[in-house]
């Protein structure tokens, strides 16, 4: 349903991603690992058109459902049913959280559903009701990563990019937020997800790959790539 | 430090360091209480921080923003303070990118940025909150071998850390918090066989 092929993007001169293809099909979990400044964020920004790829022809697209996104604003791209959680995650501090998960669902088809997704996220994040009438900015880093995952959902999503789902949750949240990523997938979402926290993530994923220095370096499915000396050595520290 | 997410720990750093006052209660520092005490005041005396919600200056390069903790922190002039943040800077790993703004460069480089920062200050006590989210088992043994460097010179280290394998290779004592309280204390592995903090915090799945 989502295809990138020979992706190129730099900031100004210097190039952070060679080459890149990579295939997410529907119903899919698909992971991207690979080590810090290795070019897995600037990935998911292009895909959803924050950044611009160097060049556009033929060899060098974005594709979501036979439709080329690349060169569309955000916005569009959101609209068509693709939505990202950035790390920085964005959220609006000044507003509660239920504000800020009603502005997750401002496109046409995820309002008239707002209701049904707000009950699904506050079973998914009891902690977020407790809190839906607290400032964003009162919340602890781990609640902000609820609130944003939370957010994303709202806009009922197809395809659901996540750059690293896991980031300062603590270890029972961390096991529980991959749960939570499989159940999303069993409701029919697509993933495409960047992660550190390669032994959980590689579990649920049906299909990962491996970015070093910009370029793809090894693709495969999750629990071949579990099991594969590469990543034992470099990213499972075994 | 360990606990559930929203359990109160960065708000304790807050507490710590100055930006909140407690209801009630005392934070003593060296025989001393320092509980009403401003912010800059208790840099000064020693206690510096990092802030998981990175604050860089961003208008201002890696180098501005670490002379401004020399400078500020033991009121270096401007020509010492300079090399003694380059130094600072290259003992983080960022001898390369002193020129940069903080939006330049990555997550994890801004993580350093943080604790060049408050190194800057010349500190006896250091808060570190939650410095390696996100980083490879690889990134992690360097911050912890950095870490390590730090507490060799005889710096004290108070730390968040949700990676329990960090926690548990570098900590001496690890307190849990829970809902504001304070449920466990004790060594890495006593902590981490309490089935109060199994079940509040790590989970019975947790590796």
């Amino acid at each position: 349903m989502f295809e990138v092929r020979e992706l190129n993007v730099g900031y100004g001169p210097i190039q952070v991603l060679w080459d890149v293809s990579l295939k997410v099909e529907q119903g899919e979990i698909v992971s991207v690992l690979g080590p810090n400044g290795a070019g897995k964020s600037t990935l998911l920004r292009t895909a959803l058109g924050m950044l611009r790829p160097m060049e556009t022809d033929k060899a060098n697209s974005i594709t979501y459902r036979d439709q080329r996104i690349d060169g569309l604003p955000p916005e569009q791209i959101v609209r068509l049913g693709i939505a990202l959680i950035t790390e920085e995650k964005h959220l609006f501090p000044d507003m509660t959280v239920l504000d800020n998960l009603k502005m997750g669902a401002y496109i046409k088809r995820a309002k008239e559903k707002r209701a049904e997704s707000l009950e699904l996220i506050f079973n998914l994040f009891p902690r977020l009701e407790e809190r839906k009438n607290q400032m964003a900015r009162t919340l602890s880093g781990g609640e902000r990563q609820m609130l944003a995952i939370g957010r994303a959902l709202m806009s009922k999503p197809d395809l659901l990019m996540i750059d690293e789902p896991s980031l300062g949750l603590q270890p029972l949240l961390i096991t529980k937020i991959f749960d939570t990523i499989k159940e999303i997938k069993e409701k029919g979402v697509t993933i495409l997800m960047v992660e550190q926290n390669v032994y959980f993530s590689l579990e649920i994923s049906d299909r990962a790959y491996v970015l070093e220095n910009g370029k793809i370096v090894m693709e495969g499915q999750g629990k071949e790539l579990l099991a594969n000396d590469h990543i034992r050595k470099a990213y499972l520290a075994m | 430090m360990i606990g559930p997410n929203g359990s109160g720990k960065t708000t304790l750093f807050n507490v710590i360091s100055g930006i909140y006052a407690p209801a009630s209660g005392n934070v003593r520092y060296k025989g001393q209480s320092i509980t009403h005490k401003k912010p800059h005041v208790i840099c000064r005396m020693g206690i510096a921080r990092t802030f998981q919600i990175v604050q860089p200056f961003s208008q201002m390069t890696l180098l501005e923003n670490v002379l401004i903790g020399a400078m500020y922190g033991r009121g270096l002039r401007q020509a010492e303070g300079r090399d003694k943040a380059e130094e600072i800077l290259q003992f983080v790993g960022l001898k390369d990118k002193i020129y940069y703004t903080p939006n330049e460069i990555t997550t994890e480089d801004r993580r350093r940025l943080e604790l060049a920062r408050a190194l800057a200050t010349e500190p006896e006590v250091i808060l570190l909150d939650e410095i390696m989210a996100g980083l490879t088992p690889a990134e992690i043994e360097e911050a912890l071998s950095l870490i390590r460097q730090i507490n060799n010179k005889g710096i004290t280290i108070f730390m968040v850390e949700h990676i329990m394998k960090a926690v548990m290779s570098i900590c001496q004592r690890v307190v849990v918090l829970n809902y504001g309280e304070k449920i466990a204390e004790g060594s890495p592995q006593e902590v981490a066989e309490n089935s109060e903090v199994i079940k509040a915090y790590l989970g019975d799945r947790y590796v």
